[in-house]
């Protein structure tokens, strides 16, 4: 029992929040390794007219 | 005048402050649409995140919770990461695509990938349906909440909620849309916190919840639901949460904020933010259902655990915060509605097919135009309220996500899809997700109409004209394919070589003064 919940309950419900911030974390530092190797100065900035 | 009823006023007044200050900003099509493609990270995640949510995640969401337990939680679940994926999938390549493709609306940028305007009739067709249905349920529900928190009539309360949407809408155009986003975001994730907090301490802690649940019934507790009503209905389970984990995908008034972002290298921080605020927000409501089977055990409808529950922690003040969120939910999504709506008409029917050499301002004008109409249509329909409207609402997110989750995926992901593909995925999808609606399969609708929707796309992709060497080229360019190297690496690279020449120099030099080493 985790929290008064059986343990597959609390896996199933309430362990998503801190695996997704985890996921977005790891997601993050890949992306950003990416975005350093990238010129994306034509695409940045607001479009002028 | 009772307290809610003014800080609801004064919540309106408020939102039509930022409508009137971005009013000036939005000069050309592009800013009016797009808000001119200069969206940062945190707005682009709340505008994203409150459009997606609806006001069903304050009303029917803890029903749910409040009848079947913590197995509500599964739709949680789902919407949670949906984030993720719409970001992190999407983000980067469709900013970076739609603006090589020089398109302002989701219809455009299907029709200029495929390169066929067979795409942009059916998508708009498409579009326009689900918009219809969509914006039709989020005005019925702006009314009825209205109706049920405030005591309004309900065609006073239409008029009242849904014009200070419109107006908004109407004069600010992207800028007022997504500034209103944060703010709704920020107090719709606040007042659920708030209320979240109290009421599990009013409990005695997550532990005590749980212990009170399991005295009452011990199937609260079970990932099967109350009753173990759902044991072994893996399809359900499936399709909860895969609906909102990839439904987002499909959705045109969702995936357009990608096309706003100030930047492809915004994606990432945008996840972040986007991630947070889902976690602090998407489980909260559910949990206080949860909460309302021991704090309100006789209540006598479900949908109003929040509001019911805000009443009885806070004073009257902080309690009308907490329903302003509730609206707030609402308007965030028919706000982005009504503004995608514009944009279909004036940019895929007008500019593009009407009258092609129409001016930015009458482009413009033809947005607010639409928006006035369809607002004053919906608004209409939603008062007379005729039998079976609410089957219309029942197809609209199905059909839109199931037509065009394939087609936007692989427009950036797949050089291979071709117009064929893109049509028999978006005509096969959003069929199949139809008509199993309308045979009473709803519950597995969203999952064969997705699975329909990829095989069609990758059958038909192997069939008709083949997408062009220099679509491809930009498919690889927004991949970031033989990207130019970043100018900080570049300017790394050459201070490196700088020394290792430097180096070699002072080599050569010594060797024609000292041959013998």
């Amino acid at each position: 029992m985790i929290f008064g919940m059986p343990t597959i309950s609390f896996l199933a419900f309430l362990s998503w929040p801190l695996t997704f911030t985890v996921t977005a974390l790891i997601i993050y530092y890949f992306m950003a390794k990416q975005d350093a190797l990238t010129d994306d100065s034509e695409f940045e900035g607001e479009v002028k007219h | 005048m009772r307290i809610e009823i003014i800080v609801l006023f004064v919540y309106f007044i408020g939102m039509i402050g930022v409508g009137l200050y971005w009013n000036k900003r939005a000069k050309s099509s592009e800013d009016y649409m797009l808000g001119g493609r200069g969206m940062g990270p945190f707005i682009t995640a709340l505008t994203l995140q409150t459009t997606a949510m609806s006001g069903y995640m304050f009303m029917g969401g803890p029903a749910l919770a409040y009848s079947v337990g913590w197995f509500a939680l599964f739709y949680a679940v789902g919407d949670a990461g949906g984030g993720i994926v719409n970001i992190a999938v999407m983000g980067r390549r469709m900013r970076r695509l739609s603006q090589m493709l020089d398109c302002i609306s989701p219809v455009e940028y299907l029709e200029k990938r495929y390169e066929s305007k067979n795409i942009k009739i059916v998508a708009s067709v498409i579009t326009i349906f689900g918009l219809a249905g969509y914006i039709l349920a989020q005005f019925l529900a702006a009314g009825k909440t209205l109706a049920k928190l405030f005591d309004f009539p309900l065609a006073p309360a239409l008029i009242i909620g849904v014009g200070v949407i419109l107006f908004y809408t109407f004069v600010g155009g992207y800028f007022a849309v997504a500034w209103t986003d944060v703010i709704q975001g920020i107090i719709m994730v606040s007042a659920v916190i708030g209320v979240l907090v109290l009421s599990v301490n009013e409990i005695g802690g997550l532990t005590a919840l749980n212990t009170k649940l399991a005295a009452i019934d011990p199937t609260y507790l079970s990932v099967w639901g109350k009753d173990l009503q759902y044991q072994g209905a893996w399809g359900v389970i499936a399709s909860a949460v895969l609906i909102y984990l990839i439904g987002y995908v499909g959705l045109p008034h969702v995936v357009i904020k990608h096309m706003a972002m100030e930047s492809p290298k915004a994606a990432k921080t945008t996840l972040l933010y986007a991630t947070i605020w889902n976690q602090l927000f998407i489980f909260s409501p559910y949990i206080l259902g949860i909460c309302g089977i021991i704090l309100l055990p006789n209540i006598a409808d479900k949908e109003m655990v929040i509001p019911e529950l805000a009443f009885m922690m806070f004073p009257g003040i902080v309690a009308a915060i907490v329903l302003t969120a509730i609206m707030s939910a609402i308007m965030s999504t028919v706000a982005a509605l009504l503004l995608l709506t514009g944009t279909v008409w004036s940019i895929d029917l007008y500019k593009r097919g009407i009258n092609p050499n129409a001016s930015d301002k009458q482009v413009v004008f033809m947005s607010r135009l639409s928006i006035f109409v369809v607002g004053v249509v919906g608004i209409t329909i939603a008062i007379l309220n005729p039998p079976g409207i609410f089957m219309l609402v029942i197809f609209a997110f199905g059909v839109m996500a199931c037509s065009f989750m394939a087609p936007f995926f692989c427009a950036i992901w797949w050089r291979k899809a071709n117009a064929t593909g893109a049509l028999a995925s978006m005509v096969l999808g959003g069929g199949t997700n139809l008509v199993m609606t309308a045979m009473g399969y709803g519950d597995s609708a969203f999952f064969a109409g997705a699975i329909v929707s990829i095989i069609a796309m990758i059958v038909g992709s192997q069939f008709g004209k083949k997408t062009t060497p220099e679509m491809i080229a930009m498919i690889d360019k927004a991949a970031a394919k033989n990207a130019k190297i970043a100018p900080k690496l570049q300017t790394a690279s050459s201070k490196h070589l700088a020394s290792e020449g430097k180096a070699v120099a002072q080599f050569i030099r010594n060797r024609e003064f000292n041959p013998s080493c």
